[in-house]
């Protein structure tokens, strides 16, 4: 398993051997029948992912027009900094925008890595089952039809991305929520609103046609603390109820039967990974507009770094708020002085990375 | 001696890094029930499956009919030589007479769709593995063990002389695992070669003409089961310390675990 | 044994009771009906309408009129397409799921779409060109480099290209090549106007040129595809069993690839990706007639166009004398269908 866990030692359930359980177990703490424990590799990836994070962060505050080293970052955040003008950059231009990438793609990584539990196929995904979508569609009414400010859009796009889930959520309910059922309609509904987000777009005039992808391409400009404060704030709400997930959604990826026999609530433990995935994806969306892929690559990359089968919530949250980070800096610097889209460079980098990773990975292995 | 339909050479097989068979001889008699034993991970599963040519090999010859099997057509080598795999999977919503008849296969060419010979080899297999009764029933609503005999259905239809089973009595309550094992020695005993893995000891020494024993990737033991099978066999393949009698029906070896002290 | 020989001329085991051949031979007929019938509609409708029976009467003996010139060079070439395009997408979905074996698979995925926009875009964007009949040909050799490339991908290592590595190989490279074609699209006005409209899917402005340049390609997909049939079935219950019973699963998957490049790039390039009728029509084939590839291939064939033109059908009468892009009609009007589907629990691969 990754992540923290609390499980009590006198009775863990036993879940069929999986190839992890072979891997070194690091036991941080243990009081009574309570301990938390990490898998050493998946820990030390972790690790790494987070410590790069936190460098790169201090790199990307360096990015911009005014000049500041890393030094001068580095004293800006400590609060001792020598230039208030380098100070006042650092912590009230561009740390939004880093902080920003690192929430919103902690949160498309823990979204991406449910979806992919729930649906039981490696193509599952926010953005294949039409959540993403939906929150698109109401974002471009807003932007086409409404004409609205970037705070309409973002609430447009919230609405949108829920009333979607709600709606897949309902058709997709027949006496319970199958895993399969969910994606096929997920994906139906996804197509319909697809032809209709195209459809506004044919329709528009130029211009707000163009906005319009704009914002679809996804970005990190004018991120504010208070969008910081939203998506801070959702974590810290979601947080605890994955926890709580957690080893449903491990036993549930062995299956509904065996999760089921081993006394899992599958129903629940669906619907509150649904509800917890459409939620960090709405807001996410609401924030930057959709950035592509993240939710669908973070699973997969994680997996591989981590040699494991089982969901790796915390690995998918580092790995996609590196993604996205690495992502915003390339497009900013890449074609400088043009900025790119982030949602761009995400889609770029995410496929090819995943290209790569598949073709070393499966050069390696004989039949 | 008549020769022999299919041959293991010097057979090298193994999963990336891992050798499974390394250097494995077997001549797969004709006209006989063989029978492969031995305990998990042994190789019976991989040697039979690379005699069947569904798993590359990394050396060594695989030889049907004293040729190549490499050299032989797909389909050429399909009728001669059918293979029941382990967990097969059956289409969504299929029923079990189409299941049969795609058994028919390697006998069918763009120019040859179905014939009357397709027909009555699917009607014949159907009966013989007794699931006539279930022909229009979807596949997916049989038990286990009825799903079982339909898969053997499947390969009775491709009509070949040389069948290979791999573990047909899973799944199977015990009337059951007797009618496919009565089945497999009825076939022989009409003339085909039949090759089984089985891990029930006490019906495949029953059953068995010609058993192969098995043990780390090597074969320890061939014969006659009542010529093989011996206490200290037992417990160097096995680990089990046991007492050999005969069947009081069948005459042929029984092993009876002894009780630990 | 006769008589149970003669009614063998469908092709299906004899089961002892009323075969289900005969249900699957219903279901073909009340197909190729259905798509008389909209075909017939589709030439007949338009902001020159006509009466059923006008149509039929002009089709056969043409007579300079008016009527007829629209009949001949504006609808009937427009329905054919249609009908090409939506017999291509069909089959290409139906085979896309077999290849992939997974639901979610349509014929985009394997990079088809992918390479097309790009190539489209690219054409208008650097060389400034537009216009259906050359976007096609530049559409149809980016789809089918990009299938190539999804391909190589999945076959990496000389090993066989299995569904799983296929789709993901598919995605990835979809996903490269997307943001390729987005940076474009939002850096050049030209090339996201022309995008936008391309991206939608029409059967606007796809007159004889277009039909004559797209149908050999699916034609020979179409025929490939059906060859393919009793192999496809043969390795649907496993590589192992199929091996076992003589298919030769890299052939067979390397000849469907190619079906589905031929079939899917050619509709592709012709109208646009319409991913959504080769995502449903095979979970309607399937659902009506059962999982013989031999069977679901000519419903889905038939299906198709039935589908495609009846969304052209009404994407031409709902803004009247406007049109709506016929993708979008074809997902909207679609989708409830498909849930609808879903819902009943016939919808899995």
């Amino acid at each position: 398993m990754t992540g923290p866990t609390t499980s009590s030692t006198t009775a863990p359930p036993t879940a069929p051997p999986r190839a992890d359980e072979r891997e070194p177990v690091v036991v941080l703490w243990r009081r009574h029948t309570w301990s938390v424990r990490f898998l050493r590799r998946a820990a030390l990836v972790n690790l790494a992912l987070l410590a790069a994070a936190a460098v790169l962060g201090v790199v990307a505050l360096t990015f911009g027009d005014y000049g500041i080293s890393a030094g001068q970052v580095v004293a800006a955040l400590r609060g001792h900094a020598d230039d208030p003008l380098a100070a006042y950059f650092v912590t009230d231009v561009r740390l939004p925008r880093v902080l920003g990438a690192l929430l919103v793609g902690v949160a498309l990584g823990i979204s991406g890595s449910l979806f992919q539990t729930i649906s039981g196929n490696p193509l599952g995904s926010p953005d294949v089952v039409g959540f993403t979508t939906g929150s698109a569609t109401g974002a471009l009414v807003a932007i086409i039809l409404v004409g609205a400010s970037p705070a309409g859009v973002a609430a447009g796009s919230v609405v949108g991305g829920v009333a979607t889930a709600a709606v897949i959520y309902a058709l997709a309910w027949r006496g319970g929520v199958s895993g399969m059922r969910l994606v096929l309609v997920g994906v139906g509904i996804g197509a319909a609103l697809h032809a209709v987000n195209a459809l506004l777009v044919v329709r528009a005039p130029l211009g707000a046609a163009q906005t319009a992808a704009q914002w679809q391409a996804g970005s990190l400009n004018g991120v504010t603390w208070r969008d910081l404060a939203w998506l801070a704030g959702l974590l810290v709400v979601v947080a605890p109820v994955l926890v709580l997930l957690f080893r449903g959604l491990t036993t549930l990826s062995f299956g509904d039967d065996l999760a089921t026999e081993l006394g899992v609530q599958v129903g629940h433990v669906r619907l509150g990974a649904v509800a917890a995935g459409v939620a960090l994806v709405a807001l996410a969306t609401a924030v930057t507009g959709p950035i592509a892929f993240v939710a669908l690559a973070a699973p997969h990359v994680v997996r591989r770094l981590h040699g494991t089968t089982t969901p790796a919530l915390t690995g998918s949250a580092l790995t996609g708020a590196v993604l996205v980070l690495v992502s915003d800096m390339l497009a900013q610097r890449l074609l400088a002085p043009t900025q790119l889209a982030v949602g761009v460079v995400t889609a770029a980098l995410g496929g090819v990375y995943l290209v790569a990773l598949l073709a070393f990975e499966w050069r390696k292995r004989t039949p | 001696m008549t020769a022999s339909p299919l041959q293991a050479v010097d057979l090298v097989v193994g999963y990336g890094e891992t050798t499974v068979l390394d250097g494995v001889s077997v001549d797969v008699l004709a006209g006989e029930l063989t029978v492969i034993v031995g305990p998990n991970a042994c190789g019976k599963s991989t040697l039979l499956r690379a005699l069947a040519r569904v798993l590359p090999v990394q050396g060594g010859h695989v030889r049907l009919d004293g040729r190549e099997i490499g050299e032989y057509a797909p389909k050429q080598a399909a009728r001669r030589l059918a293979l029941l795999p382990q967990q097969p999977a059956a289409p969504e919503g299929i029923t079990v007479a189409d299941l049969v008849a795609r058994g028919r296969y390697p006998h069918q060419s763009l120019l040859r769709q179905w014939s009357v010979a397709d027909q009555e080899a699917v009607d014949e297999a159907l009966a013989a593995a007794g699931v006539a009764e279930l022909a229009r029933r979807p596949v997916e609503h049989l038990s286990g063990g009825q799903r079982q005999r339909v898969w053997i259905a499947m390969t009775l239809a491709q009509a070949t002389p040389v069948l290979l089973l791999d573990e047909p009595t899973t799944y199977l309550d015990i009337a059951h695992q007797l009618e496919v094992l009565e089945l497999a020695s009825r076939l022989q005993r009409e003339g085909r070669t039949v090759v089984a893995v089985l891990h029930d000891l006490h019906l495949a020494f029953r059953y068995a003409t010609h058993l192969i024993v098995m043990h780390g990737g090597s074969v320890v033991a061939e014969g006659a089961p009542a010529d093989v099978v011996t206490p200290e066999l037992v417990e160097r393949v096995f680990s089990v310390r046991c007492r050999v009698v005969p069947d009081p029906e069948s005459g042929t070896p029984m092993v009876i675990p002894l009780r630990s002290a | 044994m006769s008589a149970a020989s003669l009614t063998l001329a469908a092709g299906e085991p004899e089961t002892g009771r009323r075969a289900p051949g005969s249900r699957r031979t219903l279901v073909i007929v009340g197909s190729a009906l259905a798509l008389v019938l909209v075909v017939l509609v589709s030439l007949s409708v338009g902001s020159h309408a006509m009466p059923l029976g006008r149509t039929w009467e002009l089709l056969l003996h043409p007579d300079g009129s008016a009527d007829a010139a629209v009949l001949h060079d504006l609808r009937l070439p427009r329905t054919l397409v249609g009908l090409v395009a939506g017999a291509a997408l069909g089959l290409g979905g139906a085979l896309m799921q077999q290849l992939t074996r997974n639901p979610l698979a349509d014929p985009g995925i394997l990079g088809i779409n992918a390479g097309a926009a790009l190539a489209v875009v690219l054409v208008a964007a650097v060389v400034g060109v537009t216009g259906v009949w050359f976007t096609l040909w530049f559409a149809f050799a980016g789809a089918a480099v990009a299938a190539v490339g999804v391909y190589a991908l999945g076959a990496a290592g000389h090993h066989a290209a299995t569904p799983v590595r296929l789709a993901l190989a598919g995605v990835a490279i979809s996903a490269a090549l997307g943001a390729l074609t987005q940076t474009i699209v939002l850096a050049d006005a030209e090339a996201f106007n022309e995008f936008r409209f391309w991206v939608s899917g029409s059967l606007e402005g796809r007159g004889w040129p277009v039909l004559d340049a797209v149908t050999p390609f699916v034609v020979v997909g179409v025929v490939l595809a059906l060859l393919l049939g009793p192999a496809l079935n043969a390795l649907a219950m496993g590589t192992e069993a199929g091996i076992a019973l003589g298919a030769r699963p890299a052939r067979v998957r390397a000849l469907t690839m190619l079906a589905v490049v031929l079939l899917c790039g050619a509709a592709t390039a012709a109208a646009g990706p319409l991913t959504f009728v080769g995502l449903a029509v095979p979970f309607v084939a399937r659902a009506l007639v059962g999982p013989d590839q031999r069977w679901v291939a000519p419903v889905c064939l038939l299906l198709g166009p039935v589908w495609l033109l009846a969304a052209d059908v009404l994407a031409r009468v709902l803004v009247a004398p406007q049109e709506v892009p016929v993708g979008v009609v074809a997902a909207l009007a679609g989708a409830p269908f498909f849930v609808a589907m879903v819902r009943r629990g016939r919808a899995a691969l």
